[in-house]
């Protein structure tokens, strides 16, 4: 066995700090990016919109059927194309790793959001819906009062669970270069040959973030239970 | 557009045959790994709800572990870490495994015990959902904790957990992606070659993603087959929520192919 | 033709030739009931008998198949504009209360005045605390649904109906899901409601109920509005055989 030597870990912590800040940068976009776009997914969905509704459950299924490093190839890929239309001039408009990783993962995240808050659409009461009719409520105020606010309170335990797998996931654009918490301890690793402190340490810091999250997610979840707030 | 998968490459082979040798490492992956996850997932899953504590507490401990560190960071570990922080022999003799062996094995024991994790916390939730009245019934039956285990409450958890195992099935197979990093060329990884090579990459990628659809599709149907096999006669389907957009009180009792099956 | 126009003024519900179905099942067969202003009937029959879906019609919550529904003179249609037009002057309480559970006691009596009706959150909650203490309930007005017994929120959700003003009341079984011991204090609320002048159309087998307070008590089976009366004469004589079998069986 080697001898271990953890004191690289301690010259090398800015930059894994700066490493995990942009994991956790690409986690808070992705889940706000993700929660709109995905509620939105699911309304569209829910409402049944004709083509439209048809094409967004596409999009979610096929989202949810390929692995997530072959969506970030495509997205590296396909970004600059579109873009490059969506200019006008037709030419790719290289972006950049850091911009697909983001706008990879806010669309990524969508779709799974969107699933989880089109099940919690479907789990209201039509009591709820009956009630918001007898008081004359828009449809418009129906939900965003009244439907969306349940939904997303009775989903939130499983929408942040997603959302601590979310922040487990963006360790995958080490496939694309970037410097996340991963990205910034592969490279010092292959810098200074330390790999085996390197690794043990990040994994303890995922570690030590997710299970914190996952004791949060569990509390609350007990919590909300007490409250009284469930049918 | 896939004419260019039948084009020679520079080893005298055709593109196709890249991805068809990436398919079988995915396949293979998600095969093997799926049956080491499920052994250890419901022997962990169990362990997490009998009263014995210092078995309860390691079958915590297993399942926060291995759930809350990234998939391909545990994927590092047992590829980079583990043969150095092993005495040094043996450390050795795994860094001698000739590719691509020396990829699989490591892939293999991470995303077995990584998705283990994931479905010991269903069998956990699908064991503490059963009604507590059948334990009692078992134990009033003069059971004791292993039959009660073994033949009233393990089979009925698993039975109830088939959808969301379903999803776990999704969950291997999708990661098995993940052992590209460390070198193991599967699906996603023969893709990305031949984008390089050909640079077709719509074509490439648009194989690749086919192919994991159509996998999709076959896994989620076996598992519905799995689960219409195994379901108890006169329980129906869980999922009948009633859809708010709906405004019929009484539907149209014309459903009837499902209890049908139910029956056969 | 003189007094036609007059009857027509003075109701306030006008159903004609009404039908309903749900597939293939005829929920409503042909059914005639004028409800006028200032009116308290109660609905009763077995269930099945189309009851609850003549007062869900009423406020378009169905949508009827065939025949004429009015309410405050205007025609419910299914090429209608502004159903809710119709539906803030109808409140209505339902069997399972269906409080907005996310929602405080008073929150739930403010929402639909605020969005609807336009009122400030002052006058909103100074109208719903107002009506809350009508149904003795003011008390309660920063808890949670989930947190009340279920008579506690049954009138909470007459309080919430009354809050948007409404110029009828409809009752869908408001007592069916509740437990007995509870029964009694949301019958109060909904008398004490009647004695102020409220228009009512309720569902409900609570016969007492219905000897002090309704004007008329009209009987459904199958479909069909079977029998009517003054609720002394249906009790007393009611006139049908169907009538008699129902009342033996609830009256034990």
């Amino acid at each position: 066995m080697n001898n271990l030597d953890f004191s690289v870990v301690i010259q090398a912590w800015p930059y894994l700090w700066s490493g995990l800040l942009f994991s956790l940068a690409l986690t808070a976009v992705a889940f706000v990016v993700g929660l709109v776009l995905g509620t939105c997914l699911a309304l569209v969905q829910h409402f049944e919109v004709p083509v439209l509704g048809k094409l967004v459950r596409g999009y979610v299924a096929l989202m949810r059927s390929i692995p997530l490093i072959l969506v970030l190839f495509w997205f590296f890929f396909l970004v600059p194309i579109v873009l490059g239309h969506l200019g006008g001039s037709g030419r790719p408009i290289p972006i950049g790793a850091t911009w697909t990783a983001f706008i990879t993962f806010g669309l990524f995240e969508a779709a799974y959001y969107s699933e989880i808050i089109r099940v919690g659409l479907r789990a209201v009461n039509r009591g709820q819906f009956e009630a918001c009719q007898a008081l004359a409520l828009s449809t418009f105020d129906t939900y965003r009062s009244v439907i969306l606010p349940q939904v997303l309170r009775v989903a939130s335990p499983i929408i942040l669970s997603q959302t601590i797998i979310l922040f487990q996931d963006t360790s995958l654009v080490y496939v694309l270069s970037l410097t996340d918490l991963l990205g910034a301890a592969s490279k010092l690793a292959q810098l200074n040959g330390r790999l085996v402190e390197m690794y043990l340490v990040i994994a303890v810091v995922y570690l030590a973030i997710s299970s914190a999250a996952s004791q949060c997610v569990a509390s609350l979840r007990k919590r909300y239970a007490i409250a009284g707030l469930r049918r | 557009m896939f004419a260019v998968l039948l084009e020679q490459t520079a080893d005298g082979q055709r593109y196709i045959d890249w991805l068809v040798s990436g398919l079988g490492w995915t396949l293979a992956l998600a095969f093997f790994g799926w049956w080491i996850a499920f052994a250890v997932g419901v022997v962990v899953g169990i362990g997490r709800t009998v009263q014995n504590r210092p078995v309860a507490a390691l079958a915590r401990l297993y399942v926060e572990i291995f759930r809350n560190i990234p998939v391909l960071v545990q994927m590092f570990l047992w590829y980079f870490v583990l043969p150095e922080i092993l005495p040094a022999s043996l450390g050795n003799a795994i860094k001698q495994i000739p590719p691509p062996w020396g990829s699989f094995f490591p892939a293999l024991v991470c995303l077995g015990l990584y998705t283990a994790a994931r479905i010991a916390e269903q069998v956990r939730a699908g064991i503490e959902a059963l009604p507590k009245g059948q334990v009692e019934a078992a134990s009033a039956l003069g059971l004791g904790g292993y039959p009660t285990y073994r033949y009233i409450v393990v089979p009925q958890a698993l039975r109830l957990i088939i959808p969301s195992l379903t999803s776990e099935v999704m969950g291997i197979y999708k990661n098995t992606s993940v052992a590209l990093t460390i070198g193991l060329m599967e699906l996603t990884a023969q893709a990305r070659q031949i984008s390089e090579a050909t640079f077709q990459t719509f074509t490439a990628f648009g194989a690749a993603t086919l192919v994991y659809l159509a996998l999709a599709l076959i896994a989620y149907q076996g598992m519905a087959l799995i689960d219409r096999a195994v379901r108890i006669p006169g329980t129906g389907p869980a999922d009948d929520a009633v859809r708010p957009g709906a405004t019929h009180a009484i539907e149209p009792i014309d459903s009837l192919p499902d209890a049908m099956e139910v029956v056969k | 033709m003189l007094e036609l126009a007059a009857r027509n003024r003075a109701s306030i519900v006008t159903v004609e030739n009404l039908v309903k179905r749900f597939g293939h099942f005829t929920a409503l067969n042909d059914v005639n009931l004028t409800v006028a202003v200032g009116e308290k009937i109660v609905l009763c029959g077995p269930s099945g008998s189309g009851k609850s879906t003549l007062i869900r019609c009423i406020n378009h919550i169905e949508k009827h198949d065939a025949g004429r529904i009015v309410v405050d003179g205007i025609e419910l249609s299914d090429r209608m504009t502004d159903v809710n037009g119709i539906r803030r002057e109808v409140g209505m309480v339902f069997q399972s209360f269906n409080l907005f559970p996310h929602l405080s006691v008073v929150e739930n009596c403010m929402l639909a005045p605020m969005k609807v009706r336009g009122l400030s959150r002052t006058e909103a909650h100074e109208r719903a605390i107002g009506l809350l203490s009508k149904v003795r309930i003011h008390d309660q007005a920063n808890k949670y649904p989930g947190q009340l017994s279920g008579g506690q929120q049954q009138r909470v959700a007459i309080a919430r109906a009354l809050c948007m003003q409404p110029k009828i009341m409809l009752f869908d079984e408001p007592t069916s899901a509740l437990d007995p011991e509870m029964v009694k204090e949301v019958l109060d609320t909904m008398v004490e409601l009647a004695k102020d002048g409220m228009t009512m159309v309720c569902v409900t087998h609570e016969m007492g109920f219905a000897r002090e307070i309704a004007d008329r008590v009209v009987f459904m089976d199958r479909g069909c509005i079977v029998e009517e009366a003054d609720p002394e004469t249906f009790f007393r004589a009611p006139r049908t055989e169907r009538a008699r079998d129902f009342l033996g069986q609830i009256i034990h």
